[in-house]
């Protein structure tokens, strides 16, 4: 063992060939993306450079493009404001020692595992205006008022798909949570209990702050995650209707393979590149703190 | 002793790999004497159409003595991918399967098609086909492929209910507002139109535009020395929304899929429904309990209107193309050939399609909604292409997605003034 990580030469024969993947299939489309956004380009035709033009046509005159980032950063704070205390609270509330406790966690985590095709299949059915339940549900309660073409509807539709967003991932970040908590050890707890501190005090004074760090990794997973934000959208409503769902991530997939604007199509996800970044590091920023010493 | 082991098990599997690609050799190897030729086609191989694509393979490999055709079908959204892609990476295959105008248009500008021009004038095999039907195949005086079927967009009635209401199918607007009227008391709903994919609505809306404005405006558009904002199109537009608030589809009709919809029609719960033609074997096959009842007619004209009643909006349909790569033109020109011959077209006659050849049908074996509707065909003064065929799917599913928000109440002249404002973006 000591011999193997003394020689780089070891280290390296294993770490290479996934390192060479990862420069292949990673990396290196990175830097190709970047470089095509500078182009105008079909995929059939030759390569013509157009500088900036990708770049000024997205922001001054591509109002669907405005549009899908208006709809991505919708998803991104809703999902933030939503997610975040939903899964801490759930975790905090399984966390202590009530009956069930294995049956919640499954039943919250459940969403996460099912394949996001068929999440989107089953909320189509559950949003169909003719005999999904909500429309039915509403009606028979005597609300027939309220009815909606959720999914058809530009008023309706982003909500509607926020919604399911955050009910099939809440169950995800409860369990990061769930697990941040179980880690704060026993001994703080009982210290704090023996100073007489009640539940509320606990959850302020003990679990959140200790659990801090893992809310701003959470938080970056989750910013990140719904900037790139694609299937379920892709699955449910096409972008549509008349781009009133359409995010970032479709818009470039659009782009590229369905109008073979390959150029414009890079520059979208360059521009969705950095936002990412820049979200990444700022949440980083915000959250900055001492590692934790327990 | 175990590492040789080891490596001689890597050795004999390297070489059964090898030897594998070897024998694959030898297999072309001994056909060399005829040229093999590879079609890219759309559709699904069980297809009644596909199935009649491959008998004319079958057909053509039995008779022709230098080539050898091998046909590959994939399912159309992907075909769309797939062909860009071989394009792209210039490993177009000899022939393949396209939409005319806006899809092939870029292919051809990038030099990657054979024009037939030459070919469809010796023999005069152009005379055989319906006239007018290569315009969409035509750039700068040359054709690019040739069609095999065509499509076009119906207004099919349930003559059950037509009868029942004393109703007769409409040739004005206002003849049809009547009939919706009518339909309405009786509680059935007047059109099955399930505009979740938006090109169904749009189908529609091209129809009014082109009863009111005529072909005009929109050939203005195409060439660029038009726009969206042409009265035409506003008016459309707000047809369409009269037609909504009129309950003319369905309750939630942007919210349904085309399929459903089409079932409300089967099942008699709507009376008419605007569709392409493909959907005749659906409405009349043995299953359909429309079968018998189903007739057909032409979109009706709008009052004041510059459009003609014989003006029919379609396509050609199902075309064949060559690919400047091609390694033996002259055996795929013969395989369009017999696409064309009057054997395939019969059999294309037969299924239940319009077909893009003049030959004559025998009554007794075709489909009488395809013959009633290539009998109200002959008096066709223009086939004018779906919006989103002739500009190309960038252009035209935007336009498809402008007249969606305008049937759920976006104000028309400020929706047309969008879609004006990409097209002039993203013109080629």
């Amino acid at each position: 063992m000591e011999i193997m990580q003394r020689s780089k030469k070891t280290i390296l024969s294993f770490i290479l060939p996934a390192l060479i993947i990862y420069i292949g299939i990673v990396i290196i489309p990175i830097f190709n993306t970047v470089y095509y956004s500078f182009f105008k380009w079909n995929i059939l035709d030759t390569l013509k450079f157009t500088g900036l033009n990708n770049f000024i046509n997205l922001f001054t005159k591509d109002a669907i493009f405005i549009k899908s980032m208006k709809n991505t950063f919708l998803l991104m704070f809703w999902s933030l404001a939503i997610q975040t205390p939903l899964a801490i609270l759930l975790a905090i509330a399984i966390s202590g020692n009530i009956k069930g406790k294995r049956y919640f966690k499954t039943v919250f985590f459940l969403p996460n595992i099912l394949s996001s095709v068929a999440i989107g299949l089953l909320w189509s059915f559950i949003y169909n205006p003719e005999f999904g339940i909500i429309n039915r549900l509403l009606s028979s309660i005597g609300l027939g008022n309220f009815t909606r073409l959720w999914l058809a509807d530009e008023k309706t539709v982003m909500g509607s798909v926020i919604a399911v967003i955050c009910w099939q991932f809440v169950g995800y970040h409860m369990i990061i949570y769930l697990a941040a908590i179980e880690n704060i050890p026993a001994e703080l707890k009982e210290a704090a209990l023996i100073d007489g501190v009640n539940q509320n005090k606990m959850i302020g004074y003990i679990i959140l702050p200790l659990i801090r760090p893992i809310v701003g990794i959470d938080m970056v997973l989750m910013a990140t995650g719904s900037l790139r934000f694609f299937d379920l959208i892709y699955v449910m409503t096409n972008g549509g209707p008349n781009h009133a769902s359409e995010v970032i991530a479709s818009y470039m997939y659009y782009k590229s393979f369905r109008d073979y604007q390959y150029g414009y199509g890079s520059a979208v996800s360059v521009v969705l590149l950095t936002l990412c970044l820049v979200v990444t590091f700022l949440l980083n920023k915000i959250f900055q703190t001492e590692e934790i010493q327990y | 002793m175990k590492r040789i082991s080891v490596v001689l098990v890597c050795f004999v599997l390297l070489a059964s790999l090898l030897s594998g690609c070897d024998t694959s050799d030898v297999g072309t190897g001994s056909e060399s004497e005829k040229t093999k030729l590879k079609i890219e086609a759309w559709g699904i191989e069980t297809d009644p159409n596909s199935r009649i694509i491959k008998e004319a393979v079958n057909l053509f490999n039995e008779r022709n003595s230098n080539a050898v055709i091998e046909i590959e079908f994939t399912e159309q959204e992907q075909y769309k991918t797939k062909i860009a892609t071989l394009m792209a990476a210039n490993e177009a295959p000899d022939l393949f399967n396209t939409w005319a105008a806006g899809f092939l248009k870029p292919f051809v500008t990038s030099g990657k098609v054979y024009s037939i021009s030459d070919d469809l004038n010796k023999d005069s095999w152009k005379n055989s086909y319906i006239n007018g039907i290569f315009a969409p195949f035509t750039f700068d005086g040359k054709i690019y492929a040739a069609p095999t079927t065509q499509t076009v967009a119906c207004l099919f009635y349930n003559k059950e209910i037509f009868d029942q209401y004393g109703l007769k199918a409409p040739e004005t607007y206002s003849e049809l507002k009547n009939v919706i009227e009518t339909l309405n008391k009786n509680g059935i709903i007047p059109f099955a139109l399930g505009n979740k994919a938006p090109w169904v609505g749009a189908m529609f809306s091209e129809l009014v535009a082109n009863r009111i404005g005529g072909s005009e405006p929109f050939n203005k558009v195409y060439e660029g020395t038009g726009t969206w904002l042409d009265p035409s199109f506003i008016e459309a537009g707000r047809i369409m929304y009269e037609l909504v608030e009129m309950n003319a589809f369905p309750e939630g009709f942007n919210a349904l899929d085309n399929d459903p919809a089409q079932e409300l029609f089967k099942e008699g719960k709507a009376a008419m429904l605007v569709m392409g033609s493909w959907a005749i074997q659906q409405l009349t096959n043995e299953e359909s309990p429309l079968k018998g009842k189903v007739d057909v007619a032409r979109f009706p004209a709008m009052e004041g209107g510059k459009g003609n009643i014989n003006s029919w909006l379609g396509q050609p349909d199902q075309s064949f193309a060559i690919s400047t790569n091609c390694k033996n033109k002259e055996a795929a020109v013969e395989f369009l050939k017999t696409i064309a011959s009057k054997e395939i077209q019969t059999k294309f006659a037969e299924a239940g399609n319009l077909v893009a050849t003049k030959i004559t049908i025998d009554p007794a074996k075709s489909n009488p909604v395809a013959i009633k509707v290539a009998e109200l065909q002959k008096d066709m003064e223009e086939l004018f292409l779906f919006y989103d065929v002739a500009l190309g799917s960038t252009i035209g599913n935007e336009y498809n997605n402008a007249i969606q928000a305008i049937t759920a109440g976006k104000d028309p002249e400020e929706a047309l003034r969008a879609l004006q404002e990409f097209t002039e973006q993203n013109r080629e």
